[in-house]
């Protein structure tokens, strides 16, 4: 006879897990394309000036 | 500069420019998390097992509202390749993108806690006779090709083009699945088991729960799509930028 | 004086296929790379599984799908690969050729491409597996040939697209397999009755989804061809 609330309280936790890595990668890449979005337009300021 | 124009020809960007402004994760967000929370809480902790599966059940709480969550986001993504090819709006194909990788997320949910019960009610991690799970693996793959096809296209008209042709034939291509699925099954295993295999009876408190797994979820779904598009709107805004750049 | 006309789309698309099969013809690499997958796969999967457990007869629909599946996309990968050097696809786009005819063109010369690999690779079966040849084996080449225009519907189609991308030879097998799982598993399941004795009747259900998979993809992948070339 398997444990059924360890399998219960493990798929709440994986399930929790990938939710919580799908919002990390979201906010990593979000935050990265606005450190690049500064940069380029920096840059832009630079050459038209 | 105001407008930020892209490549191969996409008519120019019509996003408003507050919406770079704004965070990824804004107060919707805030409200889909508290009310997944809320039902974390309601299910594990105020919510009676089940007579039949016992505590196994619980899983059902999280599990089936992710399947409602993928297919509405899955729906979404064959929806706006539609208006994509009918009216060449970037928004369209946009927010196809960002709804397909929230598909994967949620399918990727659905099998993963489908299998922790499926091991506790089945013995097993995985079979084939089941439908659905079946089901749901191929349509995994269908949207992991699917957004490895945009991963690999640079060009975005190309790029939007090329994935609303997939994702049509995609839709084209589930009912096939389901019928060479549902024959294969219905082979291995007896058709009532499969179909529903002890369905538990619901106490109006688990009712109670499970629609509200239901709105939880479908609020998540919503607020991830959002701050997926949102995504999409600062990548375009970059890939402008660098056109731009390399243009002067 | 000769009038110069634009042939109809099924005539052009016959043109077409002549000219990709007749470079294949002169050069004949892709074809023997082809055929010696097949063969030498259909030889190493023999020592995947325990002779004495399971005859290899009932091995031999399951081998059958594997080899064809992967030798169909070594085909169907040289199929736009073929108009990539100098830019032959350019060439046949200014041609005054429908798209559809050049969709249609690519899909028949990759279906007889493919057949003439199976046309050795299906004896070779036979002989290795000690298939007993009569009427089984007929219908089995059938089916073949009923998975293998499914195949061809859609891999020439996404071998078009692929091309164009940065992971070429990896995307078409990506897009294209997920596709492949109603044709596999329906003509997995007929050739592994038909093959036990079985009659096709039981498997009738399953060939209607193989016919109709290709009537509806036929159509789908000729309609959506124009929007994979550039405009």
């Amino acid at each position: 006879m398997i444990d059924t609330r360890s399998f219960m309280i493990a798929a709440y936790t994986v399930a929790s897990a990938i939710y919580l890595a799908y919002f990390a990668s979201l906010w990593l890449r979000a935050r990265r394309v606005r450190e690049k979005i500064a940069v380029l337009r920096e840059n832009d300021n630079g050459r038209s000036a | 500069m105001t407008t930020v124009p892209l490549r191969g020809g996409l008519p120019p960007n019509r996003e408003p420019q507050t919406l770079e402004a704004k965070p990824i994760f804004d107060w919707f967000f805030g409200v889909a998390v508290l009310a997944v929370i809320a039902l974390y809480i309601r299910a594990l902790m105020f919510t009676p097992a089940d007579a039949l599966q016992g505590v196994a059940q619980k899983i059902y709480y999280i599990h089936i509202p992710a399947w409602l969550s993928a297919y509405i986001a899955v729906g979404i993504t064959a929806l706006m390749s539609i208006v994509f090819l009918w009216l060449h709006d970037e928004r369209a194909d946009r927010l196809g993108e960002a709804a397909a990788e929230v598909g994967l997320l949620f399918l990727t949910v659905g099998l993963s806690t489908g299998m922790f019960w499926g091991r506790v009610i089945w013995g097993a991690w995985w079979v084939w006779w089941d439908m659905r799970l079946t089901l749901t693996l191929f349509l995994w793959f269908v949207v992991a090709a699917y957004l490895v096809l945009r991963g690999a296209i640079e060009d975005p008209s190309m790029r939007a083009r090329y994935c609303a042709v997939v994702a049509i034939l995609a839709a084209l291509l589930i009912p096939f699945i389901h019928l060479s699925v549902y024959l294969f099954a219905a082979r291995l295993h007896p058709m009532p088991v499969v179909l529903k295999p002890s369905e538990p009876s619901l106490s109006p408190q688990m009712l109670v729960t499970f629609l509200s797994g239901f709105v939880a979820f479908t609020l998540l779904c919503l607020a991830l799509i959002r701050a997926r598009y949102r995504l999409g709107v600062l990548r375009d805004i970059v890939a402008g930028l660098e056109m731009d750049g390399d243009v002067r | 004086m000769s009038e110069l006309r634009a042939p109809g789309t099924f005539r052009a698309a016959w043109l077409l296929a002549r000219k990709d099969l007749t470079i294949e013809f002169r050069t004949r690499t892709a074809f023997l790379s082809a055929l010696v997958f097949a063969i030498l796969a259909l030889c190493i999967f023999y020592f995947a599984w325990d002779e004495s457990i399971v005859p290899p007869p009932a091995l031999a629909p399951g081998v059958l799908w594997v080899v064809l599946t992967f030798s169909a996309l070594l085909g169907l990968q040289r199929s736009f690969g073929l108009e990539e050097h100098d830019r032959g696809i350019d060439a046949l786009l200014v041609s005054p050729v429908s798209r559809e005819s050049i969709y249609l063109g690519k899909a028949i010369g990759n279906l007889l491409f493919l057949s003439a690999v199976q046309a050795v690779t299906i004896p070779a079966l036979a002989l290795f597996y000690n298939l007993p040849v009569g009427q089984p084996l007929l219908i089995v080449s059938g089916v073949v040939l009923l998975a293998m225009i499914g195949i061809v519907a859609v891999g020439t189609l996404f071998s078009a697209m692929a091309v164009n991308t940065r992971l070429a030879e990896l995307l078409l097998p990506m897009l294209s397999l997920p596709f492949f799982v109603p044709i596999l598993m329906s003509a997995a399941q007929i050739s592994q009755r038909v093959l036990a004795g079985r009659p096709l009747s039981e498997a009738g259900a399953y060939m209607k989804i193989l016919i109709s998979f290709d009537l509806v993809f036929i159509v789908a992948c000729t309609l959506a061809f124009p929007f994979t070339l550039e405009e």
